[in-house]
């Protein structure tokens, strides 16, 4: 009899679990939907300035906070930001901001010149570092203080002598500079709200920005909600009264909620999609700043590989018997075009180098004198490294029957997921591996520096003392049209060591809807949400269809 | 009884230990770091954030501090999703997962069920066959080829639920019945085999004899005894609906902790990975543990001990 009774009343808890968490589930509740919605591709990492370096953070970043200059939405130019104008000495070395008297933080109080001073001493001390803190560390003794050489940071080059003026002096002359003061890692934060809850200053009930718009609501892996900051100095020239990002790691899911209207903005594509939507006038497809390639490991672990692939015209035969315009046609089918140089098309003022074509014929010639003078009979096997996706592993395939139709080389395919494909890298166990890299800033250092001697993102043994000269020199070099005619020279010179070769320029692969305006395409894929506006009559007539 | 308890919980204890070690050094194991991003940082810059995390410290060390920072219930902060704890990224998981899990089996139980009594009651019928050629098709269709379909069907051609996301109870309809759809085609299946037994029994003839109703027969007398295999199926079953999510919930983007599992395993984020591992080590335990505890009710044979 007990037991019956007992066994009723699991029965009966179970059925009002199931109740209770039925209820549950259904009672959430839906936000109203935002004016503008956009999928950014990842959870991000931080809206602590000290703490991002990825570009889906800098999505969220731009919202919330302001650095000195904003980029022009369509030509990246510098604008005014908190900044409303600066001065640069006659040496290139001494840059002075003045900050806008109307600037504001969300809660009232003036953006000052000690605010900057404070959010930029906080990203350069090692407690620990910044992971991007070497942007500034062309600044006066700032690789000192943050590599903990230095303890005073009076003696770094950034100095706030009142509230309006904000100077940074700098070791030589830096030409990009107002690239970077529009950068995110280099955006404020407010002291304040900082130092009194140092583990919560980022939560929406904390939080205190200087940008365009406030932080609403953030939920983990589902979306974050900005609304408009009625104290942003332009206040009056910000549309948009709510924006909702979207974390969504599925490339297909998001482009599902586009299709369905859940979302206006789409940041990336499902590869296999390519050629239906390369026919809708939606789909954005324009140059970008950055460069699809393959590294060449020098420092191979095997010492057959090592003295085959260590040959130059090996490396050169490699490069010549890809043929990358087929890739591009018939892979990657974004509107890419095949790389002859590492640093991208489309840099002002930059007349860079640029490799020969195809040429299997050549290729061939090359590499049966290399195998003569190394004493080999045959080629050694060879792997290709690339992290785990379906666009790097067609492009690894093309890559592998085109070596081995024009140069006979037996290549194996070897795909990893990113941590073990960095690793890899990093401890250079690889032969050949697929590389990127995006531009941070509109210069060509940003594509030509990584290949320093010992850079940490090098990762091919690649060591010249002539190429790193060569950057040092144009990081000296005060006239802006010598300076890129040294890069020009560096970036000869690594190409013609042939440790990278390129395959393609990346292209954008947005998807905006059409009633978005203020949204234009530019080089860095860089987009400012205070300039964007919904136009709501063209959106209720697409609806009404 | 309470024993009992004290003993599973004591191998409990146990198990989470032993789990905890295997996890961290297979963590550790795998290539690459929790500092590895698309960018390098040079390598002073490095060395110092390693530094910060007591990832320079030797293997025994860190996993000592990980040790004894689990034991206090401190999981520390995410590596990846830098703003958080990884308690702060369980809780606001948790109930994600749970919502999406309970309609799943809600909807698991109501659909297998039922179709398991029709099919038994219409044995050998077209009723019977076709039930269960869809019974089959489920338990053999993996839950993201249903999801594919039921987008396609439910969100493009015939726009009734939303694609994806998290908000109402409409985002939870198709991926709860994605994920509950092999286990209704299990219980389905369960069902009609439970219930085809019982209905041979003489007391359902006895209560036919009786002259009540067949449908008071069925509610009544048979579904008692018929239904104990998915009574035993439950545990087993729950357990996998939760470890179940993790597709589900990346194609519909469910904010809940299957994503953070899968996640938190790619970025090398060893402290909510581990995380992770404990709590769903604890709650496949827990559930296994009242399965037991059921089962001792329900059979009068099982002894607790």
């Amino acid at each position: 009899m007990k037991r019956d009774r007992i066994r009723n009343m699991i029965a009966l808890g179970f059925v009002a679990v199931l109740f209770v968490g039925g209820i549950f589930a259904i009672s959430g509740a839906t936000l109203p939907q935002a004016d503008f919605s956009f999928v950014n591709p990842t959870e991000i990492e931080s809206i602590d300035p000290k703490k991002v370096s990825g570009v889906p953070e800098g999505r969220v970043l731009r919202l919330v906070l302001e650095g000195l200059t904003v980029a022009d939405p369509k030509t990246l130019e510098p604008l005014p930001g908190m900044a409303e104008s600066w001065d640069i000495s006659e040496d290139g070395r001494t840059y002075t901001f003045h900050i806008r008297d109307d600037a504001r933080w969300s809660d009232g109080s003036r953006v000052t010149a000690h605010d900057f001073y404070y959010s930029w001493k906080r990203f350069l001390t090692p407690d620990p570092p910044a992971k991007y803190s070497n942007l500034l560390w062309q600044v006066v003794n700032g690789k000192a203080y943050n590599t903990l050489k230095l303890k005073d940071f009076s003696k770094v080059g950034i100095k706030a002598p009142n509230d309006r003026d904000f100077v940074v002096q700098f070791e030589h002359p830096v030409a990009y500079f107002l690239d970077l003061t529009s950068f995110y890692p280099l955006f404020p934060v407010h002291k304040q709200t900082v130092e009194r809850h140092p583990q919560d200053w980022y939560k929406p009930e904390y939080f205190v920005g200087n940008g365009p718009f406030l932080l609403a609501v953030r939920s983990i892996r589902d979306r974050l909600r900005v609304v408009k900051n009625p104290n942003y100095w332009d206040a009056k020239n910000v549309k948009l009264q709510t924006i909702d990002v979207l974390a969504v790691e599925d490339r297909v899911t998001a482009l599902n909620l586009y299709l369905t209207g859940t979302v206006d903005w789409i940041t990336d594509i499902p590869i296999h999609v390519v050629t239906d939507l390369k026919e809708r006038p939606d789909f954005q497809h324009e140059q970008y700043l950055g460069n699809y390639f393959y590294r060449i490991n020098l420092e191979n672990p095997d010492e057959t590989k090592r003295k085959f692939l260590g040959d130059v015209r090996v490396r050169k035969a490699l490069y010549f018997a890809l043929n990358r315009k087929q890739i591009c046609k018939q892979v990657t089918k974004a509107g890419e075009v095949p790389a002859r140089s590492i640093v991208p098309p489309g840099l002002p003022g930059y007349e860079g180098p640029k490799l020969p074509d195809y040429d299997p014929k050549k290729a061939k010639e090359l590499f049966d004198a290399a195998l003569a003078d190394l004493g080999m009979s045959k080629p050694p096997p060879l792997t290709i490294l690339y992290n785990t996706s379906d666009a790097h592993r067609d492009i690894a395939e093309v890559l592998q029957s085109q070596w081995r139709k024009a140069l006979g080389i037996e290549i194996r395919l070897d795909n990893q997921e990113w941590g073990s494909y960095m690793a890899a890298m990093e401890t250079r166990q690889y032969d050949i591996a697929r590389g990127g890299w995006i531009g941070d800033y509109s210069d060509p250092n940003t594509f030509l520096d990584l290949w320093r001697t010992g850079d940490g993102n090098n990762h091919t043994g690649y060591s010249d003392k002539e190429y790193d000269d060569l950057i040092g020199a144009a990081g000296a070099e005060k006239d802006p049209a010598k300076r890129l005619k040294i890069l020009a020279k560096a970036e000869q010179r690594v190409l013609d060591a042939m440790i990278v070769l390129p395959i393609y320029y990346y292209v954008t692969k947005n998807m905006i809807r059409p009633w978005v305006k203020g949204w234009y395409h530019n080089n860095q894929d860089m987009h400012y949400p205070k300039f964007i506006w919904v136009d709501k009559h063209l959106r209720a007539l697409s609806a009404k269809d | 009884m309470w024993m009992f308890l004290a003993k599973r919980f004591a191998w409990m204890i146990l198990t989470l230990w032993i789990v905890f070690t295997i996890s961290f050094f297979l963590m550790r194991a795998i290539p690459g770091g929790p500092l590895d991003r698309d960018r390098n940082p040079p390598p002073e810059i490095k060395k110092l954030i390693e530094k910060h995390f007591d990832l320079d410290k030797p293997l025994y060390q860190q996993y000592l501090i990980q040790l004894g920072n689990v034991v206090t219930g401190d999981f520390g902060p995410s590596f990846k999703l830098a703003d958080y704890t990884v308690s702060e990224v369980l809780l606001e998981g948790l109930p994600k997962s749970f919502a999406l899990g309970v309609l799943a089996l809600i909807l698991a139980l109501a659909l297998g069920i039922t179709a398991g009594m029709v099919s038994a009651v219409e044995r050998g019928g077209w009723l019977d066959r076709s039930m269960m050629v869809l019974a089959t098709i489920g338990i053999a269709l993996p839950n993201f080829v249903i999801a594919g379909f039921m987008i396609l069907l439910f969100v493009i051609v015939f726009p009734i639920f939303p694609a994806a996301g998290w908000g109402g109870v409409d985002f939870l309809v198709l991926p709860a019945f994605c994920l509950g759809a092999p286990f209704a085609a299990y219980i389905a299946r369960l069902t009609r085999t439970g219930m085809l037994d019982v209905l041979t029994q003489d007391y359902i003839r006895t209560a036919q004899a009786k002259g009540l109703s067949s449908f008071k027969i069925l509610t009544g007398h048979a579904m008692k005894g018929g239904l104990l295999p998915v009574v035993s199926f439950l545990g087993p079953g729950i357990a996998g609906i939760m470890t179940g999510s993790l597709v589900i919930e990346k194609i519909f983007a469910i904010p809940g902790i299957g994503t953070h599992f899968v996640q938190s395993a790619l970025n090398r984020d060893y402290t909510l990975s581990m995380g992770c591992v404990m709590v769903f080590t604890t709650l496949v335990y827990v559930m296994n543990l009242l399965v037991d505890l059921a089962y001792t009710l329900l059979d009068p044979r099982v002894e607790l001990e």
